[in-house]
């Protein structure tokens, strides 16, 4: 199956410092993709890369098999919504309902036009008074439209409160149930994810320290509890991703595909926020 | 993109509509009374010709002058302000809202985009300048008749072509500076001097050069010649230039036939009464300026016979391009103005596709 | 048709909490055969949730046969849980309450009440009965 989004090394600097390093990363098509990390760790650049807003300074990334804003074709297939929400303040919802279909020969004028409603916007009104969860719900409606195999969003609901973050997930889960349509969306909060996500990306410090399918690492990632006991004596495919001691007790964060058979542990499930703080942690 | 592009220009479209449209209105009503006033100078001017005193013949232009004026600065400042206005937020407003990442992930190529941009900002602007250049050189034909200096003058820049070329210019700028700045305020400003620099500097420094002037030896008119001292120098001669409608005169010196230029000496030693009768030279505090002193019959007939006895071994050098020559300037000017509007036009797609957001 | 909820705070996975909700349901009578369990694309737009969550609680509960997707149309029951004892749960719930009600006038407070009955519940499974 072609990959997302596959990227070998890639890589971006700007002047002195690399904002990006060494992404490898193979995303299975069908998914909704998070990635999380902090502020600056490089996730907007990571999606700049790879809707054909930046050019790579090393490595190559490929999105659905081609390289990303080749050609009209290709910038067709894959739907973005950046940072902020930009959309012009001085154009009406209407108007950008007329940019998309002028803009996208795959526009999908109907199922816009009944979302708008479905949303209660008002056509006249200029995008520039519309409220956060409004703006974030045109600019999904917009990207949805033009009927991409991808959709890549950055923090979109980053600046949104709680019932407009719900109301826009489920928007954007029903599109994903009607269409199949991937899905990789970025934000510094687990908790935005958990719900919506089975893929995981973590970056923090510019770099990738765990990708996967969520379920396959939470069923992986194991939390130790036990007397205490130096980590390095641990059998070799048991990975430690973090370990905290006190003088009588040790706890271990340990990646391990196989199970864990010494019966001096405690072995404990370990909750998906649990896991990313683990590697961010880890990372800084 | 191109629907897109022209809703985005819309409301500057029609304000430039109505400033052009009132402008019109302005310049029809005028109009007719400035023919009237040229056509009674012109009358006057015929009735004294045949009398030999035309000095006192002038025309009152003071109800039209403010007008005049107006319109002079509007075509010099119209390419400057359509760069600033039109040119500078072309892009970098979008850079500001963010809107280029809306923009560019669409299914249109940046230079799809651009082009767009370019072609229906930059066709408005170089239309509307040429309308109001249209509108103000049919408005002053009366006064170009009559004044015979629109190749030598400032105005050269204000009438027919020349305003097109500048007009493309100035936008090509505006939208190389909001490209590079990405900040709309600092591009409007830096486009606006840009324009206005380089403007003056291709007025002096390049278009009397485009062609190589023409060369005249003229006789020196005793009537034509005045005396008198310029930069506090010693007292010598100054030929008018002889009356040349519509060419573009640069200078005029007197010289021997072997061209050498007239030495003040030689003067003095060959009128020695001219300085006197006079109070001496010229009055303080007269400075840089040429000093032409209204003399007494007496000492005009003296200057005559001065200007008879030098001119018998100098002559008058006159240095112009002949009104023939004006609209070749006029085509090549715009000419020049235009390519390298096209160059910059041509940066800004090498630029969009190579850089990045 | 049934609607569900999700509890972010049990520790209980998502799509456990479908199925379960759905054996809860086919317990208490609320489905039965032939009833149609929502869409997933109506489960996704009210919880927004990944539409795979859905997929996979309603194909664990394909697996354990108590429901059967038919293709185009949507996920159907094809057995009950309740069966022959559904008849009973009447006056069995009776009973219940007026249990509570002793308990309570006994001086017990809910959390005793439900410490009491989980515990003799898992001593009588422990012992194989039932």
């Amino acid at each position: 199956m072609t990959a997302v989004l596959d990227a070998q090394g890639l890589g971006k600097r700007y002047r002195k410092q690399w904002a990006l390093r060494d992404c490898t990363l193979q995303v299975p098509a069908g998914r909704v993709v998070g990635l999380v990390g902090p502020n600056g760790a490089g996730k907007t650049t990571l999606l700049h890369l790879a809707v054909g807003l930046l050019q790579p300074s090393a490595g190559s990334v490929g999105v659905l098999g081609a390289r990303p804003a080749e050609n009209p074709a290709q910038l067709g297939r894959v739907g973005f919504v950046a940072q902020e929400t930009p959309l012009y303040a001085t154009l009406s919802v209407a108007d950008h309902l007329k940019l998309g279909e002028w803009l996208n020969p795959r526009w999908d004028a109907r199922a816009a036009e009944r979302r708008i409603d479905q949303l209660g916007l008002d056509r006249k009104q200029r995008a520039g008074k519309l409220s956060g969860g409004q703006r974030a719900q045109l600019a999904l409606t917009l990207a949805i439209a033009k009927r991409p195999e991808l959709l890549v969003l950055d923090e979109p609901v980053a600046s949104l409160d709680p019932l407009a973050r719900h109301e826009f997930l489920q928007h954007l889960m029903e599109a994903v149930a009607d269409d199949g349509v991937s899905v990789v969306l970025s934000s510094h909060l687990v908790s935005d994810l958990e719900r919506v996500c089975d893929y995981l990306i973590v970056l923090v410090g510019s770099r990738v320290q765990v990708a996967g399918d969520v379920d396959e690492l939470l069923a992986c990632h194991h939390r130790l509890i036990g007397p205490r006991r130096d980590a390095a004596h641990l059998p070799s495919d048991q990975q430690v991703i973090e370990a905290s001691h006190t003088d009588r007790q040790s706890t271990l964060l340990v990646r391990s595909d196989g199970p864990i058979l010494d019966p001096a542990w405690t072995v404990e499930q370990i909750g998906l926020e649990d896991l990313v703080i683990a590697y961010m942690r880890r990372a800084g | 993109m191109m629907r897109l592009g022209w809703r985005q220009f819309r409301l500057q479209a029609a304000v430039a509509f109505g400033v052009l449209v009132v402008i019109a209105v302005v310049l029809a009503m005028t109009r007719p009374h400035l023919i009237y006033l040229y056509d009674v100078f012109a009358k006057a001017q015929t009735a004294c010709a045949s009398t030999g005193d035309c000095r006192d013949v002038t025309i009152n232009l003071s109800q039209v002058d403010k007008l005049l004026e107006l319109l002079g600065t509007a075509l010099v400042a119209v390419p400057a302000l359509v760069g600033a206005f039109w040119g500078a937020p072309l892009i970098a407003r979008e850079f500001e809202a963010g809107t280029h990442r809306l923009a560019w992930t669409q299914s249109v190529t940046r230079t799809r985009w651009l082009a767009s941009k370019l072609a229906i900002v930059g066709a408005g602007s170089v239309i509307a300048t040429g309308l109001l250049s249209l509108m103000v050189t049919w408005w002053s034909s009366p006064i170009d008749r009559a004044h015979t200096n629109r190749f030598g003058s400032g105005m050269f820049g204000e009438r027919n072509i020349a305003p097109l070329g500048y007009a493309a210019f100035g936008f090509a700028l505006g939208v190389v500076a909001g490209l590079l700045i990405r900040r709309t305020l600092p591009a409007m400003a830096t486009t606006l001097v840009g324009c206005l620099g380089i403007r003056i500097a291709f007025t002096y420094l390049v278009r009397p050069h485009l062609l190589s002037p023409v060369h005249k030896a003229v006789a020196l008119d005793p009537d034509g010649t005045g005396f008198g001292s310029t930069n506090s120098g010693p007292p010598t001669l100054f030929p008018n230039p002889p009356s040349m409608p519509n060419a573009w005169i640069y200078s005029t010196h007197i010289v021997d036939n072997a061209g050498h230029g007239l030495p003040a000496q030689l003067v003095a030693s060959t009128c020695p009464t001219l300085g006197t009768g006079l109070g001496g030279g010229p009055p303080p505090g007269s400075g840089h300026a040429v000093v032409r002193i209204q003399a007494p019959a007496g000492v005009q007939n003296a200057l005559q016979e001065c200007v008879a006895k030098i001119g018998a071994s100098y002559h008058e050098l006159l240095t112009y391009q002949p009104a023939s020559r004006y609209w070749v300037f006029q085509w090549y000017e715009t000419a020049i103005y235009v390519g390298a509007a096209l160059a910059l036009a041509g940066f800004c797609f090498w630029w969009i596709r190579g850089r990045a957001t | 048709m049934i609607e569900f909820h999700l509890n972010a705070t049990s520790g209980v996975a998502p799509y456990l909490q479908l199925v379960q909700q759905v054996r809860r349901a086919l317990r208490l009578g609320l489905l039965s055969e032939g009833d149609q369990l929502p869409t997933v694309k109506d489960v996704v737009a009210h919880l927004a949730i990944n539409p795979n969550t859905v997929l996979k609680a309603y194909r664990e509960l394909e697996h354990s046969g108590l429901v059967a997707a038919r293709a185009g149309v949507g996920t159907f029951v094809t057995s009950t849980l309740s069966d022959a004892s559904l008849a009973a749960h009447g006056p069995l719930r009776h009973e219940l309450q007026r249990w509570f009600a002793k308990a309570r006038r006994a001086g017990l407070d809910d959390e005793s009440i439900e410490a009491l009955f989980q515990d003799s519940f898992r001593s009588l499974s422990d012992e194989g009965v039932a």
